[in-house]
């Protein structure tokens, strides 16, 4: 399912190489993830949306650094497949405007304003088959485990992720802070969201980094990247259609940092990244 | 004695038939009234349009502009009232059809009743039903489980 809502971030399968390549970067979108769904549902505090399955269609355009091609603008129709399923405490989710992809939970703790679930699930993507990457090493998903706290301070949610790697692929660890709000104005329903998140070394060198062994077998000069921190601003409105029928539309940008950019792995280079999407889906 | 014996056995049979026939024609005649009434209110109208109202989460409060039309065989007062709420949105005085429009603001499904004036009896009644596309529910109150 990640792979499905990441596509639309990609013009073609050369950018959808690009993109799981540098998911870190865009795991700005990812660390949105259940907050996210939270401000576009405008759920009360603590509240929890029953079990549900919902599949859409979208598009989606943007411009974004891109490992294969030169041309940074995009768009791309993208699949929706967003659902939950709740029993007592654990749970299974998935939603398309969050990146995150499939994520199994188990909700640990909760107050009246405060929830603090534990999260594991797949993030982060391998290099494509293109042939320009053909003699790298593999680039595994990575399985990330961690903990979710989101806070429901006055009018805002607040999420705080801190998660690591435990498939023994990237290894790595990602923190992430995001702060959100809605508004119904009318029957729309609009958010903001801000965000900062934190990778640390591992994850870039393990999606970004050249190894000298693979610089010695390829053109890629070898490259050792450090941590980075990228931020992430999202607004967006969904809009009940019917009873069935949801309306969603996203627009989004994102700093990428020095670490992601100096990788010989990108044919081209942006500080910022930034997408705007809209889609329609069928609630089941 | 046998004269009044007489009287009573010729006038009582006389007065209960009597009776009994007044109150027969009384009954037939409101029988006849309120089965009259009826088919007026049967006769009477009252839509709105468009509908449901859907809003995105249970709770929320749903917005849509409405207009309600009505019409009645009889002139008269008539009274649209938020039958939910009992509110009177708007009368007519002296007309057999109005039309009226409003901004539908609720979190629940609203009954709407047209009404003659002063009373609080339904002559027709529609609804606006309000729909959502998701549930939300509270998450059970816990405790720390795993730390």
């Amino acid at each position: 399912m990640t792979t499905l809502i990441k596509q639309h971030h990609r013009a073609s399968h050369f950018l959808l190489a690009s993109l799981l390549l540098t998911s870190v970067c865009f795991s700005g979108a990812s660390a949105a993830s259940d907050i996210s769904h939270k401000l576009r549902q405008s759920t009360e505090a603590n509240s929890a949306t029953e079990n549900y399955f919902e599949l859409g269609l979208g598009i989606a355009t943007g411009i974004a650094p891109k490992l294969t091609e030169d041309e940074q603008t995009w768009t791309s129709g993208y699949l929706v497949m967003n659902g939950s399923y709740t029993w007592h405490n654990a749970f299974i989710e998935a939603y398309g405007e969050s990146g995150d992809g499939l994520l199994l939970g188990y909700n640990a703790y909760e107050s009246d304003n405060w929830s603090l679930d534990l999260v594991v699930g797949p993030q982060f993507s391998g290099l494509d088959s293109d042939e320009k990457f053909a003699e790298l090493d593999d680039r595994d998903t990575s399985v990330m485990l961690g903990g979710r706290l989101t806070g429901y301070v006055g009018e805002n949610v607040l999420q705080f992720t801190l998660k690591q790697d435990i498939a023994g692929k990237s290894k790595g660890m990602l923190a992430t802070a995001l702060v959100g709000r809605n508004w119904q104005v009318r029957n729309w329903n609009v958010h903001g969201l801000l965000g900062v998140q934190y990778f640390d070394s591992n994850i870039n060198e393990y999606y970004l980094g050249v190894s000298e062994a693979e610089a010695a077998r390829t053109q890629f000069t070898a490259y050792t990247p450090g941590s980075n921190i990228n931020y992430t601003a999202e607004v967006g409105v969904t809009y009940p259609i019917s009873e069935n029928w949801v309306f969603r539309s996203t627009a989004r940008f994102n700093t990428v940092s020095d670490a992601d950019m100096n990788s010989p792995l990108f044919a081209t280079t942006r500080s910022t990244r930034s997408s705007l999407s809209a889609s329609v889906s069928y609630v089941f | 004695m046998n004269t009044l014996l007489s009287v009573n056995t010729i006038v009582r049979p006389l007065l209960t038939a009597t009776i009994t026939v007044i109150l027969l024609v009384s009954i037939g005649k409101t029988g006849t009234v309120h089965a009259a009434q009826d088919e007026l209110n049967t006769a009477a109208q009252l839509s709105v349009t468009p509908k449901p109202c859907v809003a995105l989460r249970k709770g929320q409060t749903c917005y849509l502009e409405v207009t309600f039309t009505w019409q009645h065989p009889k002139v008269g007062n008539y009274c649209l009232v938020n039958a939910t709420t009992n509110h009177t949105l708007q009368c007519w005085e002296q007309h057999t059809k109005g039309e009226f429009s409003f901004d539908f603001q609720a979190t629940m499904s609203n009954d709407f009743a047209l009404r003659t004036q002063a009373s609080t009896t339904d002559l027709v009644s529609t609804t606006i039903p309000v729909a959502w596309v998701y549930q939300s529910s509270k998450r059970a109150k816990s405790t720390w489980r795993l730390f």
